[in-house]
């Protein structure tokens, strides 16, 4: 084969295979990145660059699709649990009890989701549960029942969502949440699963 | 043979790099996009007091039910935008987001400089000068975004004064160019703006409107519409067989679209090609907002020729000089 021929062959498999593999590897590579980027706590995970313009291009991007409008770290700290404090999915079917001492921050609540990032449909209207509203236990600690049948207290109803995750916002957190390192060890809510039917 | 295997390897591995980041860049900005064209689709630079968020409302993901949502869809292209609230006794923040989805400012209510809260929004290349001290001036990365405010929804009980004091934002474009434009001298006869002219052979007539509005489609009566890029203010010119003026401009603004129409005192003008012309002031409500209307009418051959400026004060607000300007700029050969 001719050298000119050889180069035309070989440029345009570069650009039909490559293109399709950049393309196609935008999700993977969109989750694995943030996935590396984020820093975790036990079940929770979030990132200290959301909002902000030092945001690499793809937690700005996976911002944008679960998080759009998001406030920086200064203003708003959403830190985000898929999964329980033994890193098992957090599921419709099983009940859960978000429990802990209130966090070092202004206002803060902790809001349920189904896998589409909406607000789970419940009878009750019930999608979360603020500093403000929610009942306390007598030494100051909260205790969230999350599940899908009518539990005493603080019950976040899961609805007929199948897979769950929950966002705990802190709005003017304190500075142990601001860095990476503190954020690492600062004392978070447990999500502890009760029991699955 | 092999030698080309390798180099092809490592062009697939840069294409696929390229392609990936390119692709992942432009997720931001498209959804941006999205959000403010389809999913709000709302004019730019008003506010929409959103109820708090239950599961049936599907426009942002993870949104907080704890919160009471203002939203406004910014465009600064043209002027800033001068933004005020009022702060209530809880969490409250107002925050700016560009095209990129960067948050590029938020004041929370411990950090605004004034109850109500002040904020002009600018361009790089636009000045805007503080006389109060108490304005938050914020330049905005992109001409266009978002810009929303955050109350914390203390209880069900509260919501009724949540909400009433939500309701008392209000937003308007800061006319700077118009501000900077009185403040030239201009010579006798010279418009304030830098005009372009429609010229409507059949019915004989001219008129001038602001070279930066983009002409529109006439529907009904219209023979010209132009409007500004925030959509008002906008000019129409339409010809109608009518007894009277206010006849003939109660038809206008009834074939716009427009009802609860109250129309001022007439008044009588001339033109400057010395034509006589009657004009008045209306207003009303256009697609549920409330209109002002500047209309400037001339008789010929038994039909009416009514040339309107109008604008929604919530977006822009009335100015009575410059739109009776532009009407008055109908001539007749």
């Amino acid at each position: 084969m001719k050298k000119p021929f050889k180069f035309v062959i070989a440029a345009l498999v570069a650009l039909v295979i490559g293109g399709a593999i950049g393309y196609f590897t935008v999700e993977p590579m969109l989750n694995l990145i943030t996935n590396m980027s984020v820093v975790k706590n036990g079940p929770w995970a979030t990132s200290l660059a959301i909002g902000s313009t030092s945001a690499n291009p793809y937690i700005r991007a996976w911002v944008a699709k679960h998080g759009l409008l998001a406030l920086t770290k200064s203003e708003t700290i959403y830190l985000t649990a898929y999964v329980d404090d033994n890193g098992e999915p957090l599921l419709g079917d099983c009940d859960y009890r978000i429990e802990g001492k209130a966090p070092d921050t202004r206002w803060w609540s902790i809001t349920a989701y189904g896998s589409d990032d909406f607000l789970i449909p419940n009878e009750q209207g019930r999608y979360s549960w603020s500093c403000t509203e929610m009942k306390l236990e007598p030494d100051g600690s909260f205790r969230i029942y999350l599940s899908k049948t009518s539990k005493e207290g603080n019950w976040l109803p899961a609805g007929d969502a199948k897979e769950l995750s929950v966002t705990l916002r802190l709005y003017n957190p304190g500075p142990a949440y601001y860095d990476y390192e503190t954020l690492k060890t600062a004392e978070l809510p447990h999500i502890v699963k009760e029991e699955c039917k | 043979m092999k030698k080309w295997i390798g180099w092809t390897v490592l062009a697939v591995f840069v294409v696929a790099i390229t392609v990936n980041l390119v692709v992942v860049i432009s997720i931001p900005d498209n959804i941006m996009e999205i959000t403010m064209t389809e999913r709000f689709n709302f004019p730019s630079n008003q506010w929409v007091f959103a109820p708090p968020t239950t599961h049936e409302r599907r426009t942002i993901v993870r949104p907080s039910p704890d919160l009471l949502y203002s939203l406004c869809c910014y465009d600064i292209s043209q002027y800033p935008l001068r933004l005020t609230a009022t702060i209530p006794d809880n969490y409250w923040s107002i925050s700016g987001f560009a095209m990129n989805t960067d948050n590029f400012f938020a004041i929370n209510d411990r950090q605004a400089k004034s109850n109500p809260i002040e904020v002009v929004l600018v361009r790089k290349d636009m000045t805007y000068q503080d006389t109060t001290g108490k304005t938050h001036i914020i330049v905005a990365p992109t001409d266009r975004g978002i810009i929303l405010i955050r109350t914390v929804i203390t209880s069900k009980a509260d919501l009724p004064g949540l909400t009433e004091i939500q309701k008392k934002a209000t937003i308007e474009l800061v006319g700077a160019l118009a501000e900077a434009e009185v403040a030239k001298p201009r010579a006798p006869g010279e418009l304030s703006f830098e005009a372009a002219e429609y010229v409507d052979a059949e019915y004989g007539f001219s008129i001038k409107y602001p070279a930066v509005w983009m002409k529109g489609q006439p529907s009904g009566a219209q023979v010209f519409t132009a409007a500004a890029t925030t959509r008002v203010p906008v000019i129409t010119v339409g010809v109608r067989e009518a007894a009277t003026f206010v006849d003939a401009l109660m038809i206008g603004l009834e074939e716009s679209g427009g009802s609860d129409i109250k129309i001022g005192t007439e008044k009588q003008t001339k033109l400057a090609d010395g034509t006589e012309a009657t004009i008045a002031k209306a207003d009303w409500t256009v697609r549920g907002y409330p209109g002002e209307t500047f209309a400037l009418g001339v008789q010929k051959g038994g039909k009416w020729i009514v040339a309107t400026v109008t604008t929604v004060a919530l977006l822009v607000p009335y100015n009575e000089a410059k739109f009776s300007e532009i009407a008055h700029t109908l001539q007749f050969k």
